[in-house]
């Protein structure tokens, strides 16, 4: 099967000290990734590359089969259409209600009379379950219903590639599990890939395809999760420690 | 010798001192005209997508930048028709030219003041306002939430807020001269017993249709103007919300240098 995201030797750098070096990993279709490691070490900024919005300083980023770095603006604007993103603080459009954040892409690429466009907003927060909040402006909102909010929006296009930084952070146990769950459904039900980086080892482990551990600057090892608790890297066994005793761990899995 | 070795290095130091500004200018210059050019060509390249999205953008933008700013226009409008009447009535006939009041208001006010003290207006409103928004959205992420929509910032943001701009600047233009020469009217009326239709004559003989036309071209100049340095003071902003404020500063006073300089080369071209 072919690869939805593919990055090849990936570097990138904010000024003259390298965040990130020759990262390199693939992501099939119907796939959970999750890059996990410490804050600050450059998650964000590397499903910023997978997406385009930064360029690295050197290798490629193959995104459903067209080299980033040598597609015109306007293509990849195309390319985004299958591609939806939830960011950390969730970056709802403050001066638009939740309806008119998830039905904002709908209106701007689809052109669908207002019955079919209020059909797949309520459709959208149903499965993200915050049906109801569709009056709310984001500043009236709680964190938790700002990234299901968010997450609805990703899906407005139907993508088939989801990235999510850090969905989990921010957000009670309660909502960090609905969250997984939600991203698990999208899977089940849809076929939709998931990248998503984040700190949260409890919640990300077990929805997890396979795991990426992120640390100085270098991704140090890509695998199944049950290998990577085996791993003979003392950075990824020390980093997935305590994993055993977390009460989500057995609960969510599967 | 050590004076002279002074000046030297003064001189030096002024002449690298204004090429470094001046290719700053220039460089600042080109940005802009990209940035509009930019906004334009997204109207071609885009073609119908994101049209009804940036429609609702423009109307609320022209609700703001127009509608709301009616009464302050209005007010100011008014009392500079009435300050330019009172002048005219008071200083004209001393020396023996008191029939002009009516070229006097349209001169000062269809060709100068109208445009102008608008555009200062919609600076001081809008033009802060679009990059504040801007700048805010910038900060928090709401561009690149944008960006991976796959919509076109220029084309959802910048490309309506320059139409709405321009709209709201004509209309408000042509609504400031009228409403100044009503403003004229009032305090002509209470001064000498001068029925509307005798000063209109006066104000309709002096106006010419370069008068309009001219005010017109002003102000869909300053239109320009005030949104592209906005939108692009807005999206300079980088990374903290520090710099909305400074940007928004920025953005202010160059629209109001741009558009004093503009509006004195207009007057140069046209009536010299």
């Amino acid at each position: 099967m072919n690869d939805l995201l593919e990055l090849e030797r990936v570097s990138f750098s904010y000024d003259s000290s390298p965040l990130l070096q020759d990262i390199s990993f693939g992501v099939k279709e119907g796939e959970i990734f999750i890059v996990a490691g410490q804050c600050g070490h450059g998650k964000s900024t590397l499903l910023k590359i997978c997406a385009g919005l930064l360029k690295p300083k050197s290798g490629t980023v193959r995104l459903m089969g067209s080299f980033l770095n040598e597609i015109p603006e306007i293509k990849l604007r195309e390319l985004r259409l299958e591609l939806g993103y939830v960011f950390q603080n969730a970056a709802l459009i403050f001066n638009l209600n939740i309806f008119e954040n998830i039905a904002l892409p709908l209106r701007y690429h689809k052109r669908l009379d207002e019955e079919t466009i209020r059909r797949l907003v309520a459709a959208r927060l149903e499965l993200v379950k915050i049906l109801g909040y569709e009056k709310r402006f984001p500043a009236e909102l709680s964190m938790g219903i700002r990234k299901h909010a968010a997450i609805a929006r990703a899906l407005a296009l139907s993508p088939r590639l989801i990235l999510m930084d850090e969905p989990t952070s921010g957000l009670d146990p309660i909502n960090s599990k609905s969250v997984a769950e939600l991203i698990v459904a999208l899977k089940k039900e849809y076929g939709v890939s998931t990248i998503m980086v984040t700190h949260d080892i409890h919640y990300a482990f077990p929805i997890a395809d396979r795991i990426g551990i992120l640390n100085e600057q270098q991704l140090l090892a890509v695998d199944l999760p049950q290998r990577l608790l085996k791993s003979e890297n003392a950075f990824v066994r020390n980093f997935l420690s305590g994993l055993a005793v977390s009460p989500g761990f057995s609960k969510t899995k599967g | 010798m050590e004076s002279k070795t002074l000046i030297r290095f003064l001189f030096r130091f002024l002449v690298r001192s204004l090429w470094r500004r001046s290719n700053g200018l220039v460089v600042y210059i080109y940005e802009l005209f990209s940035l509009f050019y930019e906004s334009m060509r997204s109207l071609v390249t885009e073609g119908e997508r994101g049209g009804r999205s940036a429609f609702g953008v423009a109307v609320i933008q022209i609700l703001f930048t127009g509608v709301e700013a009616l009464l302050m226009v209005s007010v100011i409008a008014l009392l500079i028709g009435v300050i330019i009447i009172i002048q005219s009535f008071t200083h004209m006939p001393r020396v023996g030219v008191g029939d002009y009041f009516g070229k006097v208001l349209v001169m000062v006010v269809f060709r100068e003041l109208g445009p102008l003290l608008t555009a200062l207006i919609v600076i001081g409103r809008s033009g802060s306002a679009i990059a504040t928004y801007q700048g805010n959205m910038k900060v928090s992420q709401e561009i690149e939430a944008l960006e991976v929509m796959g919509i076109n910032p220029v084309r959802y943001l910048v490309t309506p807020t320059i139409i709405a701009a321009v709209i709201s600047m004509v209309c408000l233009t042509m609504y400031f001269n009228i409403i100044s020469i009503l403003g004229g009217y009032l305090i002509s009326s209470l001064k000498i017993e001068m029925p509307i239709t005798v000063f209109l004559q006066f104000v309709l003989n002096a106006l010419t249709v370069t008068d309009i036309l001219i005010s017109l071209l002003k102000s869909i100049i300053f239109g320009i103007i005030v949104s592209v340095v906005a939108c692009y003071h807005g999206l300079s902003v980088k990374i903290s919300f520090q710099e909305v404020p400074q940007q928004t500063l920025r953005a202010v006073m160059n629209s109001i240098i741009m558009a004093v300089i503009l509006n004195s080369g207009i007057t140069l071209l046209f009536y010299i």
